[in-house]
């Protein structure tokens, strides 16, 4: 259980941390982008690059979210039904939706090591598209820490 | 499919969620029509090619940043110097203030939590009953969503592919009357309302005070409107003359200990929205590749023939929308489902999403799940019962202007070029 809390912590230190060095990054290169539009320089690379921050913004936030429990939600019923069981199931729920997703994310990233080419600053498009899997194993796994953590609580 | 849509309705109000819903129903979409797996990771990954995503993050932390510092207070001091010797002027300040300081936070509820506090006390102080206040600080934290650079405005832009600068001059008109017809309401409420005589030396002495606080206003709009830059270019100029300001010249926050704080709280909000915006664009395409709008249009064609019918028809549905669902999943998941109706009915894609948007404003109030319900009744400790009542009379002061500006569409069109 302790061990457990402390995976949990340490992960999620490891996802502060990554949001600011990724925000900041994103936040200089577009600064970067704007400066170099007003002396008429074209920096072309920038652009992808910081979408491509963004989706690794999204899950890093949403990993985040997770663990407090912040995610978008109706709570129509859940504020009125305050059930371990219930809380535990739900857990279980996205957890094994997110590997699912991690799943189908992981066959697009197998099909584009095979068919994918070289595309930003000499990066394979596998690698790029890679953020995708990646992102939602994070996520099932905050899932997964989170349910053993509140089962363990509950027991 | 009736069976999955149920259980997944019955999931998404046990309090799964959203994106999750979402994904869940794509997977069984997917399933049932034999459409490959890696669909959905190539659905996902398509987010990294919208240029203007970019303004969501930027934005969200510039008002997080305003949020977490001394900032409101002393906007909040400027105005009242300035217009608390005015009708209702009070009124009118909090009014003005909550909905640039909702402006830039995007609706989260941020606004009464930050501002409310400071407002609530200053209207009791004044005059105004404790129903009136509690109402007056529950319907200030949707108010704004109209204006730029608000987060729904970008959002709806991105997914229903329609110019943000547009859609940031299509909001002045509708937000300032949503303005005023809630000025005119407080004003003719039957408070007996205090007026603080004008005091010129306290005035300019407030004005020195925001000094840094008031450009960025002008900055960013008006950079966005001079054509000086775009509204993404604009949403890291916010960021960079924030964090200036509020951590080097006032000091308000540490740029070790607050920046880091602070970014992982706003990306938090910002993680939770792309990630429905990611899993919903599955959903939506397979949807649209299944003709269901179509569909739906052929259903509603037969119920209405005319834009009026259509639009009072849109504006039941929205509000309905609005109570059971947040904002930016309304937007991500409806609206690519909706426009190809409106346009069919002839409605303009600018007067839509004012439409759209002010619909959604109402939601955030409408009982009984308005989301700024809840958050006032735990701010200031009221029971939700009382912040229903106190929420009425706003609701149809808001339904107003929501008629106003569904069937004046020149008003939505004002200034689109």
């Amino acid at each position: 259980m302790d061990l457990l809390k402390k995976i949990d912590c340490y992960f999620e230190s490891i996802l502060k941390w990554g949001v600011v060095i990724v925000f900041s990054l994103m936040c200089l290169l577009s600064m970067v982008a704007i400066i170099s539009r007003w002396f008429q320089m074209s920096l072309l690379w920038i652009d992808p690059v910081i979408r491509h921050l963004i989706l690794i913004i999204c899950f890093l936030g949403c990993s985040l979210a997770i663990g407090e429990n912040k995610n978008i939600k109706i709570e129509l019923l859940s504020k009125k039904i305050k059930s371990k069981y219930v809380s535990i199931l739900s857990k279980l729920i996205c957890s094994v939706t997110c590997f699912i997703l991690f799943k189908g994310a992981y066959e697009f990233f197998q099909t584009e090591m095979k068919y994918g080419r070289v595309e930003l600053l000499g990066l394979h498009s596998s690698a790029l598209v890679s953020i995708v899997p990646i992102g939602f194993l994070f996520l099932a796994f905050r899932y997964l820490t989170t349910l053993f953590i509140s089962s363990e609580e509950s027991q | 499919m009736t069976l999955p849509l149920i259980i997944t309705s019955f999931l998404a109000v046990m309090g799964i969620p959203l994106f999750i819903i979402i994904s869940l129903l794509t997977i069984i979409c997917f399933h049932y029509y034999d459409v490959e797996l890696s669909a959905i990771g190539i659905e996902v990954y398509r987010l990294s090619a919208t240029p203007t995503l970019m303004a969501i993050p930027m934005f969200t932390f510039s008002g997080f940043l305003i949020a977490a510092s001394e900032a409101p207070n002393r906007l909040f001091k400027l105005f009242q110097e300035g217009l608390g010797w005015f009708p209702g002027g009070i009124a009118l300040m909090s009014l003005i203030l909550v909905s640039i300081f909702t402006a830039f936070t995007g609706a989260s509820g941020i606004t009464i939590i930050a501002l409310g506090g400071v407002i609530y006390p200053i209207l009791i102080k004044n005059g105004y009953s404790d129903e009136f206040a509690t109402g007056f600080v529950s319907t200030s934290g949707s108010l704004g969503l109209l204006f730029a650079p608000s987060l729904p405005l970008i959002l709806y832009g991105i997914i229903a592919n329609v110019s943000i600068d547009d859609l940031f001059l299509a909001g002045i008109a509708p937000g300032i009357l949503i303005i005023f017809l809630l000025y005119l309401f407080t004003v003719f409420s039957k408070n007996s309302i205090k007026r603080t005589k004008f005091s010129k030396e306290r005035f300019i002495a407030a004005c020195r005070e925001a000094k840094l606080e008031i450009p960025l206003g002008p900055l960013v709009l008006g950079g966005i409107y001079s054509g000086l830059f775009t509204a993404v270019e604009a949403s890291t100029i916010s960021v960079f003359y924030c964090v200036f300001v509020l951590c080097f010249l006032r000091k308000d926050l540490s740029f070790k200990e607050d920046i880091p704080r602070v970014m992982s709280e706003s990306m938090m909000l910002v993680g939770s929205i792309l990630i429905i915006l990611c899993s919903a664009m599955g959903l939506t395409n397979f949807l649209i590749d299944e003709e269901i709008p179509m569909k739906a249009l052929a259903f509603i064609s037969e119920i209405v023939e005319t834009k009026i019918g259509f639009l009072i028809l849109l504006n039941i549905f929205l509000l309905i929308i609005g109570c059971v669902m947040d904002i930016y999943s309304a937007i991500i998941v409806i609206v690519p489902l909706i426009i190809p109706i409106a346009t069919k009915f002839d409605v303009h894609p600018i007067h839509l999403a004012m439409i759209f948007l002010t619909n959604l404003e109402i939601g955030y109030l409408t009982p009984p799940v308005g989301i700024n319900l809840f958050i006032s009744s735990y701010r200031f400790n009221k029971p939700i019962e009382f912040v229903y009542r106190s929420v009425l009379p706003y609701l149809v002061v808001l339904i107003i202007a929501l008629l106003i500006i569904t069937y004046i569409p020149e008003l939505s069109l004002l200034w689109v070029p």
